[in-house]
């Protein structure tokens, strides 16, 4: 893997979602209370009424003890703590999208993962001998999870058909082949 | 069925060829008419599983010819497809004469 400045980060772009909305949205939303409170505070040492509303005001009313002000400063807290929990899981999950980088001597090359999971079903289905329609896969990051459905009276041997699997997958990357899980259904189909 | 891993391609064997081999050689087994035999296929935990329906020929020790014949069919298509077969049922529904089978 060539490992150019340039190419490590469009393979860490490519495989990651990029965080620029909730940033943008989130700082939006910031620089526009912060607008506000500079704003208030500067017409208020000028000696002139509040142009939207006085902070101090609405930090009053919210904070008055009738029963409708509770109300409403609970809904907007319970509101903020979503908003920050999204945006912290947002921060520090992986946000992984539905993509592997793979080895390549030159260039950045990235691969969807649902061509690894055709390429292990289909390797499933030549390795077990089934008909296409009888072997699928998922694959989610460096495992891959095949599942194939026998022919009735056609005995599938489950250790040929992982070996097959990660034959196929390490001619992808040899990363890829490590996590292969293969199921056999009980029940087979005729044909 | 794939033919082996070095010839490219694979055989596919449909179920309905199945069926009819297995109506074929139950039809041979029972000595009846093809067209009176009728023949289901299943899936026993992986296994081909065969549901025989037809008559057999007129003859003493009926029940015990059933079982055997049913052993018979059940490794003669196991032999013939290369499919394991895990269990063959037979529902014997009638006698067939020798005359009557010969007057066809």
């Amino acid at each position: 893997m060539r490992n150019g400045p340039v190419e490590r980060r469009i393979r860490r772009r490519s495989v990651h979602r990029s965080r620029s909305t909730a940033v943008t949205v989130s700082l939006t939303v910031l620089a526009l209370v912060a607008a506000w409170v500079g704003t208030e505070s500067v017409l208020r040492a000028l000696g002139r009424g509040p142009l939207l509303a006085d902070p101090q005001t609405v930090v009053d009313v919210a904070l008055r003890p009738d029963a409708t002000a509770t109300t409403i400063a609970e809904v907007g807290a319970a509101a903020l703590v979503v908003v920050g929990v999204v945006l912290v899981v947002l921060a520090l999950g992986p946000g992984r999208r539905h993509r592997s980088a793979v080895e390549h001597h030159r260039g950045a090359v990235v691969v969807d993962t649902r061509i690894i999971a055709t390429t292990a079903a289909n390797a499933a289905r030549t390795a077990a001998g089934v008909p296409e329609a009888n072997a699928s896969a998922t694959a989610r990051g460096r495992s891959t999870e095949v599942r194939v459905v026998p022919l009735s009276g056609v005995p599938v041997d489950e250790a040929a058909v992982r070996e097959a699997v990660r034959d196929r997958l390490s001619s992808l990357d040899e990363r890829f082949g490590r996590r292969v899980r293969v199921r056999v259904a009980e029940k087979g189909t005729l044909a | 069925m794939t033919a082996g891993p070095d010839v490219p391609g694979h055989v596919e064997v449909t179920a309905r060829a199945l069926t009819s081999l297995a109506r074929a050689v139950a039809a041979e087994r029972l000595g009846a008419p093809v067209g009176r035999v009728r023949v289901g296929l299943g899936d026993a935990s992986g296994a081909l599983a065969l549901d025989i329906t037809g008559p057999i020929t007129a003859g003493d020790d009926v029940v015990g010819r059933g079982t055997r014949i049913a052993a018979e069919v059940r490794d003669r298509v196991g032999e013939l497809t290369g499919r394991r077969v895990g269990s063959a049922h037979i529902e014997l529904t009638g006698l067939v004469r020798e005359r009557e089978s010969r007057t066809r």
